[in-house]
């Protein structure tokens, strides 16, 4: 059966609505069924509704000339990602970049990851990340007064930045 | 029953993960998502020396497949794209590793009580593993990068569940909600989002994921929970003193209820049981039989129960049973 929505896919999703006796049925695809959760019964409130929400605002700088945006590398377009509020693949965060900035910063307050990394990323990367994570352990530690500790992360920086610059060559 | 799992039941962390090659799961097609599944069971076969078993779900049946969820050892999401997703449960079921979920990975662990830094260390280990054989996509100034931006960053949810059944009584349930939400957490029904709390369980997570250390994220959530723990025991304390008797009828009431209906739907089942639990935990019921109440509670859920029979039963019938297990697991108890 094909998706009554797109009419592309199989159908994989299955819903039936009895309002008053009348009943409504609709078999969408995955990707359909995303946009489509005002059915989804199961699920009355959903943060995927309220998220793809903070879009509505977004202008579309290019809203004048008719071209999609549309990501280089999995051919997925803005206006289906402001549907569906899922990304096609980690170029899309390249691509879309403009666009989802301002997004990610609006539902974490935050622009950079300060966390874990892959160990085996890139040996500047990994040390300039290592000296973020510091840096926020030392602010941590001025902030408690706990100021031998905070001199041995003093130390552990400038010795990570010492590392940082031979790598660098 | 360990002492402090009175109110703080379990803790669960889950980490997204996303391999650089392949699109998201969503756009995958069925091909390229069995190609994905394949390099990471060859990663694990490499790399794990712990005993994990391998599930399609395409494999699993309706029912086996709710069982799972309601044990809590596969999210929903998992289960929307049948032909693409899979995962891989650890033999001691502590650790989950989810194919093709929104994320390629979801990778998470499952304590009980209240363990984040246990839980994180574990999960954080079997990330390392299958990260020194499989190319993750992570950005230097996002990090790591998944299908939905809200996960992006660290791709770390942890969340810790809760039995609060006198800041119910209280009707305390409201204003602390409110108060998590303005720290940048969030309050949830057992199931996740968007589902009712049952038996006053009730799951406290983070909500946001970039901007902060993962051991920063779980630090806050730690030391909301703890206080939110010592205000459940206050309120317990101070409703066993002062309104002692109605707190002990409310307990005996239920489990009267629980111990002699022949008919039990599973709200029903789940508010009486929480009853049950605090009357165990405030000392007013003796678990001589060493009931677990969170177990039992899973038991009675609609698709464990049938798999467990092994028969499809309609609703009645499965209120008839349901009532049945839970009077054999009462039977010895006496008052």
């Amino acid at each position: 059966m094909l998706c009554d929505k797109c009419k592309v896919n199989t159908a994989k999703l299955h819903y039936t609505k009895i309002i008053n006796g009348k009943v409504e049925e609709l078999h969408l695809c995955e990707i359909c069924a995303i946009e489509n959760q005002d059915f989804d019964m199961d699920n009355p409130f959903s943060i995927h509704k309220l998220f793809t929400g903070l879009f509505e605002n977004i202008k579309d700088k290019n809203e004048e000339s008719t071209e999609e945006i549309t990501c280089s590398n999995c051919g997925l377009t803005l206006s289906r990602f402001k549907k569906t509020g899922k990304l096609g693949c980690a170029k899309c965060y390249e691509d879309f970049n403009e666009y989802l900035q301002p997004v990610i910063q609006g539902i974490h307050g935050h622009k950079h990851h300060i966390g874990k990394s892959p160990k085996r990323l890139s040996p500047d990367i990994k040390l300039q990340k290592d000296i973020e994570g510091l840096s926020v352990e030392l602010e941590d530690a001025v902030k408690k007064e706990e100021f031998e500790k905070a001199a041995e992360i003093r130390d552990e920086i400038k010795r990570v930045k010492e590392q940082l610059r031979t790598c660098k060559g | 029953m360990e002492s402090d799992q009175d109110v703080a039941i379990s803790t669960r962390i889950r980490i997204a993960r996303n391999l650089k090659d392949f699109d998201f799961p969503l756009y995958l097609n069925i091909e390229d998502a069995d190609k994905l599944t394949n390099t990471v069971l060859d990663t694990m076969k490499e790399s794990f020396d712990d005993n994990y078993k391998f599930f399609r779900i395409r494999d699993l049946s309706v029912k086996e497949r709710l069982m799972y969820m309601e044990e809590h050892l596969i999210s929903p999401e998992l289960t929307r794209q049948i032909d693409k997703s899979s995962f891989l449960l650890r033999g001691d079921e502590k650790a989950t590793i989810m194919i093709n979920e929104e994320d390629h990975l979801r990778i998470q662990t499952l304590l009980s009580g209240l363990n984040l830094d246990a839980a994180w260390r574990l999960c954080s280990e079997i990330d390392d593993k299958l990260e020194s054989k499989l190319n993750y996509a992570y950005d230097s100034d996002l990090g790591y990068l998944t299908a939905c931006p809200t996960n992006v960053g660290t791709g770390m949810r942890a969340s810790v569940m809760l039995h609060l059944p006198c800041l119910s009584i209280i009707n305390h349930m409201n204003s602390l909600t409110e108060a998590i939400r303005k720290l940048g957490l969030t309050v949830r029904g057992l199931y996740g989002e968007g589902t009712e709390a049952s038996g006053n369980l009730y799951q406290v997570s983070n909500q946001t994921t970039l901007g902060q250390t993962e051991e920063e994220i779980i630090n806050k959530l730690n030391k909301i929970i703890i206080q939110i723990v010592g205000k459940e025991r206050n309120v317990r304390k101070y409703l066993k003193e002062k309104k002692g008797f109605e707190l002990e009828d409310k307990i005996y009431r239920s489990f009267g209820i629980l111990k002699h209906s022949r008919l039990m739907s599973s709200k029903e089942a789940m508010n009486h049981l929480s009853a049950l639990k605090l009357g165990f935990d405030c000392g007013y019921l003796l678990n001589d039989s060493g009931i677990n109440i969170i177990e039992l509670m899973i038991e009675i859920m609609p698709a464990t129960m049938q798999k467990k029979l092994n028969v499809d039963l309609d609703k009645n019938e499965r209120d008839k049973i349901r009532a049945e297990i839970i009077r054999n697991h009462l039977s010895r108890m006496e008052v």
